[in-house]
């Protein structure tokens, strides 16, 4: 009975929800942090999908299939398979020093294909602060999209000559609802004056 | 017998998981969408350790990643029996991890397993059942969208497994009332067939989306109709042998003296059927 016990609880440990869960969509995560003179201006989201979902979308959006999305191909786009994600803060959990930036609204939308994936861009702008530090996390609330912040090579930095900056990146944990606790990476610009 | 109740208890809370999973990128009308709402920069903790098992999780999910992008990456060697074969481990592996994740279906088939004192060869015939339906009803849906319906795949199958969700967790609320009154005013085993059954088509017709990303694979960058289905009930497999981990264990478990105890298995039994209720109720109520 000990036994038994013992490798039912071995069991419920390895197949438990609280330690396994499991996204059906993945992302790379790109980012290009602009700032003028007065700090942090925007930023320039990149989404590289990966190759099943990018599948997916070209059969249903890139109508006339030639390997692009063309005006009326990415309004449709735009309107059936991103705008939902505003209910998600566009998954984008960003804080000016100590304030939170609730992402409310993006502009330029792009969505391109290249390498057999797709890409979606859009802008993320900054509210006005005296801030010198910026912290870009990405996530998906639902599990439901993995997206990944592969490293700080996957960020580019775009500042006037008036400042030096250094950037890292550290780990935070997130509380994924049901799925349960997560390390999510964090990107970290500090601006400094030279 | 303390032991036991610990088991019991840990195997229910471990394995409460939601069936639904819809893509964010798509509106599919979804209470949950509009409830989760703003809660993005509300959940993360600032200066916390990383534990343990929160690492393992994210180390589970890049093996996902990596058999997917080997699975892609493998498409040109598929004419090969031993290309075919890797092809068809790496979605067995995938089927199998995928499953082992929330949803499935395994809450339900393990708490009716708990509920009725399934016996091994039961709970093992349901779960392969729930795992090849799983998956066959995915590629169901992408050809039938595809081919049929001429319809877009990404959103729309979303849109429809969100609909079959609806009928399914309707069928097991009311299976989850007919076994809570027959674990009240039974004096035997309360199982019947029917419920059964019914239980496993409810669960199983759910397409899964993993499955459907599959399909897709195999239909449009493979394009071959006897590889896609090959390949399904592969991953049908995978995820059968994932669920039958957490349906066997109550069969496993019940031969211990803790559960020859009649008022112990009376009490087993009625939470079994009030735990189908509850999740039917509460994922229900999310997707209405």
């Amino acid at each position: 009975m000990r036994y038994l016990l013992r490798i039912s609880l071995l069991v419920l440990a390895m197949v438990s929800t609280r330690l396994f869960a499991h996204p059906h969509s993945f992302i790379d995560f790109n980012a290009e942090v602009t700032a003028d003179e007065g700090g942090f201006t925007q930023i320039v989201v990149q989404w590289l999908f990966d190759e099943y979902f990018t599948e997916s979308i070209i059969i249903d959006y890139d109508v006339d299939k030639d390997g692009h999305f063309n005006e009326n191909e990415t309004k449709t786009l735009y309107d059936e398979a991103f705008i939902n994600v505003e209910i998600y803060n566009y998954f984008l959990n960003i804080e000016l020093g100590d304030s939170s930036v609730r992402v409310d609204s993006v502009s330029d939308f792009i969505a391109e294909l290249s390498d057999g994936r797709l890409h979606y861009q859009f802008t993320v702008p900054l509210p006005r602060s005296e801030a010198r530090s910026l912290t870009i996390m990405s996530y998906d609330p639902t599990y439901f999209i993995y997206i990944e912040m592969k490293s700080e090579d996957d960020f580019h930095i775009n500042v006037p000559a008036i400042w030096k900056y250094h950037t890292h990146i550290s780990e935070r944990l997130i509380n994924f609802d049901m799925y349960g606790e997560l390390p999510v990476k964090a990107y970290w610009v500090i601006l400094d004056a030279k | 017998m303390k032991q036991a109740a610990i088991v019991t208890l840990l195997l229910i809370l471990f394995s409460l998981s939601s069936l639904a999973a819809q893509n964010p990128l798509f509106k599919t009308n979804a209470k949950r969408d509009t409830v989760r709402s703003g809660t993005i920069a509300d959940t993360s903790m600032k200066n916390a350790p990383i534990p343990w098992h929160a690492r393992a999780k994210l180390k589970l999910t890049s093996w996902q990643a990596h058999i997917r992008n080997e699975l892609y990456k493998h498409k040109e060697d598929m004419n090969s029996l031993s290309g075919l074969l890797i092809a068809l481990a790496l979605v067995f592996f995938y089927g199998f991890i995928h499953a082992v994740g929330p949803g499935h279906g395994k809450v339900f088939i393990t708490s009716f397993a708990f509920s009725t004192r399934l016996k091994a060869s039961r709970a093992f015939i349901g779960s392969f059942a729930i795992g090849l339906l799983h998956s066959i009803a995915a590629l169901l849906l992408v050809v039938l969208l595809s081919y049929v319906f001429d319809s877009p795949v990404s959103r729309t199958s979303d849109i429809v497994r969100t609909r079959i969700e609806e009928i399914a967790f309707t069928v097991l609320l009311a299976i989850g009332l007919y076994m809570l009154i027959r674990s009240v005013f039974s004096k035997g085993h309360a199982h019947s067939n029917m419920s059964f059954w019914g239980l496993i088509l409810s669960v199983g017709l759910v397409p899964c989306p993993g499955a459907v990303m599959i399909s897709i694979y195999g239909l449009s960058i493979l394009q071959s109709m006897s590889l896609s289905i090959l390949m399904i009930l592969v991953m049908g497999l995978g995820m059968s042998l994932a669920i039958s981990l957490f349906a066997l264990i109550p069969s496993l478990m019940s031969n211990a003296r803790f559960f020859q105890n009649p008022i112990v298995w009376k009490i087993i039994s009625i939470t079994g059927s009030s735990f189908i209720i509850l999740i039917s109720a509460v994922y229900l109520f999310a997707l209405l």
